[in-house]
């Protein structure tokens, strides 16, 4: 059984060599507004110390559509995230107009702002994939979101969006300390409400989670959480994953759909809110690869983002001497910093302590 | 030619590739922070109202498109357009929602054939006499 898992890893290691090589986009990433209703703790962004920033106007980023346009782009999805991006009054138009360029479209939202008449308009402008964050019971919701009516409104949300067979809707949970002993209470809120796929991530040690002891799992838990998605795969009552933030060793293939791939600069790119061209937008922002106002986007995409790409550069630091580098390739590029040759979390290593 | 067969062969070892280590999931991911990709089909439904009578759009008039549940007004132009997902025939609703305030107009129940990504429909309402 090993060696046909062994065989399968190198192969798809293979795979993700030539995938780099080729680099197709896949998936754009839009900050449109860094402007927020929530605060929550473990925000990457930190969306409140900067909700001065101006949103980016449609046209700006219209633009970058219709530079990628000449390339087919049927199947690239621009994922519109902030910030919230429901705090836009204009994300509707701004929507149709991506859909009307050919590109699909979707948000990633806490759901405060999530309505019914929303919900209809969204889909009149033709959103087809949804992400909501839905954290723990009560508490420990409104603990992370620091807003009392967050729960709630992202219950609602949560009621909303399953009825609508057209979006590709799933939950996502940042697992910490406190809601991990709620993780079969969420699960069982999600499949009584009809949810068909949760995605559980852990919060990485940048932003405003930096510090905070609540935030992280220990080793221990992280065994725990990859046992509780590895079972609940088995049960298959509903699409249940790790996100794709690490190398997460023995428990490869058993807490996704497939083995690690951090696909940043290679399927993935973005546009943040002040014009950078990056990849995820959690990613370090020193690791921008040009600007929007001072670049075409399809060069930077097509020449650009080479430790995106060749993974070897990031065989630094304590990833060096690494057994698992190949497989592993330097983990999320979320959790790498420019200039610093460490990784700034491994899940292999956390796994390995306990 | 030759470059042809090589971006063929490529594709195709990668394709293998792919489907030896992972099956079912070759391109369909989403990133920690991002969404699950859309793969589904829809089509855009749009067009424009004009009173039979005097052939001038009729702004905030309803439109249902009952096939997907969804709906959407008219504008000053008397102009529509909404995605709905894909479907072989759409049954319309069209309905003066607003009372008076831009002249009275009959219902009308549409339904159209559809084989293309983009519906246009031109519609013709009959005045109503109140
Ligand atoms: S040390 Fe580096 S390469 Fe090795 S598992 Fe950790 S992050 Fe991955
Ligand atoms: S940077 Fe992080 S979030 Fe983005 S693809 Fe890589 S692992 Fe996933």
């Amino acid at each position: 059984m090993n060696i046909v898992k062994n065989i399968r890893k190198g192969l798809f290691r293979i795979f993700k060599e030539e995938e780099a090589k080729v680099h197709t986009l896949r998936y754009l990433f839009w900050e449109c507004t860094l402007r927020c209703n929530l605060s929550c703790i473990h925000c990457g962004s930190d969306c409140k110390r900067e909700s001065d920033v101006p949103d980016m106007p449609m046209p700006n980023f219209l633009r970058v559509l219709d530079e990628i346009n000449s390339q087919p782009h049927e199947l690239i999805t621009v994922v519109i995230t902030g910030g919230e991006p429901l705090m836009r009054n204009d994300l509707e138009l701004c929507g149709k107009e991506i859909r009307k360029r050919g590109f699909r479209w979707s948000i990633v939202t806490n759901g405060l702002l999530y309505s019914q008449e929303r919900q209809q308009a969204l889909l009149n402008a033709g959103m087809g994939a949804l992400t909501l964050s839905f954290d723990g019971l009560y508490h420990t919701h409104t603990w992370l979101r620091s807003h009392k009516a967050s729960w709630e409104a992202a219950l609602h949300a949560m009621q909303l969006a399953v009825r609508v067979p057209r979006i590709a809707f799933d939950v996502v949970t940042c697992v910490n300390k406190k809601n991990f002993s709620e993780l079969e209470a969420i699960y069982n809120i999600l499949l009584e409400n009809g949810v068909k796929a949760w995605r559980l991530f852990t919060i990485a040690p940048i932003g405003r989670a930096k510090g905070n002891e609540d935030l992280h799992l220990s080793g221990q838990e992280l065994h725990m959480l990859m046992h509780f998605i590895a079972d609940k795969k088995r049960i298959g009552n509903m699409n249940v994953n790790f996100s794709c933030e690490g190398y997460v060793s023995e428990y490869e293939e058993n807490v996704r759909d497939g083995f690690f791939f951090c696909r940043a600069g290679i399927h993935i790119g973005s546009v943040l809110v002040n014009g950078d061209i990056a990849a995820c937008p959690n990613i370090d922002h020193n690791f921008a690869q040009g600007n929007i106002y001072h670049d075409h986007f399809m060069d930077v995409w097509n020449n650009r983002y080479e430790t995106f790409r060749n993974r070897k550069l990031l065989k630094t630091g304590i990833c060096e001497h690494c057994k698992e580098f190949s497989f592993c390739q330097g983990n999320g590029m979320h959790l790498r910093e420019a200039g610093n040759p460490d990784v700034l979390h491994c899940h292999h290593q956390l796994l390995n302590q306990s | 030619m030759k470059n042809l067969y090589f971006n063929i062969r490529k594709s195709f070892v990668r394709k293998l590739l792919g489907f030896f280590s992972i099956s079912s999931v070759l391109f369909v991911f989403q990133a920690c922070y991002g969404t699950p990709q859309d793969m589904a089909n829809d089509v855009l439904i749009e067009g424009t109202v004009k009173n039979k009578a005097d052939n001038s759009p009729i702004p905030g008039l309803k439109v249902d498109v009952i096939t997907t549940s969804q709906s959407t007004f008219t504008d000053s132009n008397g102009t529509f357009s909404l995605y709905a997902p894909y479907n072989d025939t759409f049954s319309i609703k069209f309905t003066d929602s607003d009372g008076s305030a831009n002249g009275l107009f009959k219902t009308l129940d549409t339904t159209t054939a559809n084989q293309t990504h983009v519906l246009n429909l031109n519609v013709l309402i009959e005045p109503s006499v109140k």
